[in-house]
């Protein structure tokens, strides 16, 4: 059994967020929990606390805090940049639960991550279905990343690579926000959620607004689509200010966290949601691992 | 991309057009480049997609000596244009927003403006055939001078513009390098500010002879992209005094825009600036603004070898034309025997008043949507928004593309595709209203159900009107009477959340019937009327609704209370611009 001194996730509400912990907790062994705790969903997350608190008393792990407001941003990454200062509280290797973890929370744990000489790996558990209503509502403006905001040059023109995910209006509303003079959709490969269906119904959803084009991603490949991403990144890189951002599923937030790691000048974009369905997904299904460095 | 293929009514970010394309599809209607051409400053406002961005290129001096060039006339170098785009990733940067100080976050801000600004003068100079001549001598003296001034070494074995095209290019590098790499507080020690750099730069560059006298218009674009210290400072800049040099002409899509300076102070129209409504009088044939679709429209489809006419192209249902016929002789009989004759244009004016009305009245209850198609109608439902003009233009061409499969280009639209895509891009907008806090940041699930059924009661009422034998059935705007501030209070985040979604634009001009005073005129974005079987046409009247009962049918959902007889409306000439 691998054992890590750390497990780091964002505490949820979701099946998959308890079911990932013990799941992750039956499959590696750690010293801690570190669980990021976002202030605006504490009376949401109450249950699933209470019930990883008990698993972990009786798997010998201790939990620990960080409380932050998701939505007040800059003290946001001010606290966090001040609790990653130093790895005196992770030990020499990290497991990151990427569940539930907003995507801007993954590139800024790694962007602090990656200063340290440690093993940092990667998990993330599929759900059995999303909820066919709604994910989230009451989304923010879209913003680059703090730090990861790339190197714009001027003159240049600017190009959004969206890796597209369930919701439609997600995509439109990037478009819309940046225009864009070029577009690349990153379609999920394969039928599964509705894929096929969904993926033409974006495409529809800019035309006219954009050049748009599109390429074939697979996240659930060994390298969760980096290469794919790289190869698009490189294309495009000489002749424009590249915004990218993930809607899909979050391995592919660490590959793009890879790719920028090799091309700081891209930017790093997402939306954060102000709301999200408590019925958000159901169950857990396949494991995704990954190693980050 | 080859013409064949692509659609004529693309709609796309105006800057993401090339130059060509530009001088193709802009339509001068000599009205905005007056403005732009002058040495006051202006703020050009009006929604996304009203043509803004079309007017600041096509104003700027790349396209201006461009077009000099091909229409073999002279270069004008007394006003030169610069385009400054702020919708780029540049300006969405947020690093500024860590500094613990304000001042910091202000001035590594103007930093980027300034050298933004500095890279388009420069690159759109040096591309100039009358500037690359520069003798040796003058052009190391400009070099000189402003390494000097800077304290910095321009690029040797490079012409003075090019050099500082360079420079300002290298430094935005450098500082985002540093901001991003930094860990700790400290502020990049080399911010540049407008009077460090843009005013040395231009007093500079009034050595070359033919820019002596030159006017720099500098045309800043989406500046509500801008960050709080940005506009703050471009403000500032706007009160300087001496504007024998330099002018700014910002576009911006917000309605009501920051005039609050750097230093805490305020400008002033009228006094430093003076705004243009992008928004234009829109209705019949003769406004400026179906005039100008009918321009924009027929240029598209002659460059792209379509040898039709607008109306030719976007034909309407021959049943409507016949129907509508039907109905003007029936309202001509009524009026005749209603006026006894009538007197001088008694009989014509009732005739254009009613008929439109007569013909939605009269058809049957179980009939399908009005058959909307032609032109007309298409202008109609843009709401005098250039972007709404095209988005079903685009969608009906993408949609009989696809109808003929592989065939040639589309020749004509058929009435019923026009049908289907304008009754489909409404239902759209619908969707979005329905769930606008899917799609607005600064909206709550409260606040989209409330504008939801504040638009639908109103849609109701309108439907009420049109039905009924009242003097204005087809008044499709809205006046609000009776505020009070706790109703405003209530109402107005609605309406703001409504208009920067482009569900409602407004007017100012119109004159309160009976005190006189201007009023805000509301018009919804058109195509909304489409579901409700509604005329988009409209006419020269807005109807009066009282602040308590447009506060009940939002937060309520209660209908707006109508009884025939008792409807007030103005018919100030609100959208002709008298």
């Amino acid at each position: 059994m691998s054992s890590y001194n750390t497990l780091i996730a964002v505490l949820g509400w979701e099946d998959r967020f308890y079911e990932g912990i013990a799941s992750d907790l039956n499959d590696y062994k750690f010293n801690s929990l570190l669980l990021i705790r976002y202030t605006e969903c504490n009376d949401l997350t109450k249950p699933s606390r209470e019930k990883v608190e008990a698993l972990c008393i009786e798997k010998g792990v201790e939990v620990q805090y960080l409380d932050i407001s998701d939505n007040a941003t800059v003290a946001k990454w001010k606290r966090l940049s001040q609790y990653f200062s130093s790895n005196e509280n992770l030990g020499v290797s990290v497991l990151l639960e990427i569940s539930t973890m907003p995507r801007d929370t993954i590139w800024t744990l790694l962007s602090f991550l990656k200063e340290f000489e440690i093993k940092v790996d990667y998990v993330y558990h599929t759900p059995e279905e999303y909820n066919e209503q709604w994910l989230s509502r009451e989304p923010g403006k879209p913003r680059l990343l703090f730090k990861h905001s790339g190197i714009s040059r001027l003159g240049k023109q600017t190009a959004l690579i969206i890796l597209t995910g369930f919701e439609i209006e997600r995509t439109k509303q990037l478009v819309h926000f940046f225009e864009p003079k070029t577009t690349l959709l990153g379609l999920q490969t394969g039928s599964q959620f509705n894929n096929d269906k969904r993926n033409v119904e974006i495409h529809e959803s800019i035309k006219g607004y954009t050049l748009t084009e599109e390429f074939q991603i697979d996240a659930y490949l060994e390298d969760n689509g980096c290469e794919q991403i790289r190869g698009e990144v490189e294309r495009l890189v000489e002749d424009y200010n590249i915004i990218i951002t993930s809607l899909g599923p979050k391995p592919t937030a660490v590959s793009i966290y890879k790719v920028f790691q090799d091309y700081p000048q891209i930017a790093l974009a997402y939306v954060p949601a102000k709301e999200f369905n408590p019925e958000y997904s159901k169950g857990i299904d396949k494991k995704i691992f990954g190693t980050f460095k | 991309m080859d013409r064949q293929h692509r659609n004529p009514f693309e709609f796309e970010a105006a800057n993401n057009l090339s130059d060509a394309e530009i001088l193709d599809y802009y339509i001068d209607d000599h009205n905005y480049g007056r403005f732009i051409n002058t040495s006051r400053n202006v703020f050009l406002q009006g929604a996304r997609g009203t043509g803004k961005t079309m007017a600041l290129l096509y104003n700027s001096f790349k396209i201006q000596y461009k077009k000099a060039k091909a229409d073999n006339t002279e270069v004008d170098f007394t006003r030169i244009g610069i385009y400054i785009p702020c919708n780029t990733p540049l300006f969405h940067k947020k690093e500024h927003l860590l500094f613990e100080d304000d001042f910091k976050a202000s001035l590594l801000t103007e930093h980027y403006l300034v050298l933004s600004m500095v890279n388009a003068i420069a690159t759109a100079l040096s591309g100039i055939d009358e500037l690359s001549q520069l003798g040796d001598e003058l052009d190391n003296q400009l070099k000189e001078q402003m390494e000097y001034i800077l304290n910095i070494q321009l690029l040797e074995g490079k012409k003075f513009f090019e050099a500082l095209s360079l420079y300002s290019q290298r430094e935005i590098v450098e500082t985002q390098e540093a901001v991003n790499n930094q860990k700790g507080d400290d502020l990049y020690q080399n911010t540049l500010t407008f009077s460090s750099f843009v005013m040395p730069f231009l007093n500079c560059i009034r050595r070359i002879e033919i820019l002596n006298d030159t006017h720099f218009l500098l045309l800043i674009d989406d500046a509500h992209d801008l960050n709080k210290h940005q506009k703050q400072t471009i403000n500032s800049w706007i009160a300087y005094r001496d504007h024998s040099q330099f002018s700014f002409k910002v576009a911006t899509a917000e309605t009501n825009p920051n005039f609050q300076t750097s230093t805490g102070g305020m400008i002033l129209e009228g006094h430093d600036f003076v705004s243009v409504d992008m928004l234009k009088p829109y209705q019949n044939k003769e406004s400026e603004f179906w005039k100008l679709a009918n321009r924009i429209v027929s240029t598209r489809l002659e460059k792209y070898g379509i040898n039709k006419s607008a109306e030719e192209f976007f034909p309407a249902n021959p049943s409507f034309e016949a129907d509508l016929e039907k109905a003007r002789e029936k309202v001509k009989a009524d009026a005749i025997k209603k006026y006894n004759g009538g007197k001088g244009t008694q009989i014509r004016d009732h005739v254009a008043k009613y008929t439109r009305a007569e013909y939605f009245r009269s058809r049957p209850p179980q009939a399908n949507t009005p058959p909307y198609s032609g032109f007309q109608t298409i202008v109609d439902v843009s709401t005098g928004v250039i972007r709404n003009l095209l988005d079903p233009c685009y969608h009906m061409y993408d949609a009989e593309l696809s109808n003929e499969a592989g065939a040639k280009s589309p020749d004509m639209i058929p009435y019923n595709v026009q049908q289907d895509i304008l009754l489909t891009r409404g239902n759209k907008l619908w969707e979005r209203l329905e769930r606008l806090d899917k799609s607005d940041a600064d909206c709550s699930e409260e606040q989209a159900n409330h504008v939801f059924h504040l638009f639908e009661n109103i849609m109701v009422l309108f439907k009420a009107r049109l039905m009924s034998d009242i003097s204005e059935p087809r008044a499709v705007t809205f006046v609000i009477s009776e505020p009070t501030d706790e109703l405003m209070s209530a109402l107005n985040p609605l309406l703001e959340l409504a208009e920067k979604a482009q569900l409602l634009y407004t007017r100012s001009g119109g004159k309160h019937k009976h005190t006189g005073k201007k009023v805000t005129v509301y018009v919804p974005n058109r195509i909304l009327l489409l579901k409700y079987g509604l005329d988009p046409h409209g006419q020269y009247a807005s109807v009066y609704l009282k602040a308590r009962d447009l506060y009940s049918a939002a937060f309520s959902n209660q209908k707006i209370p109508f009884t025939a007889g008792t409807e007030d409306t103005t018919q100030a000439s609100l959208f002709d611009g008298q």
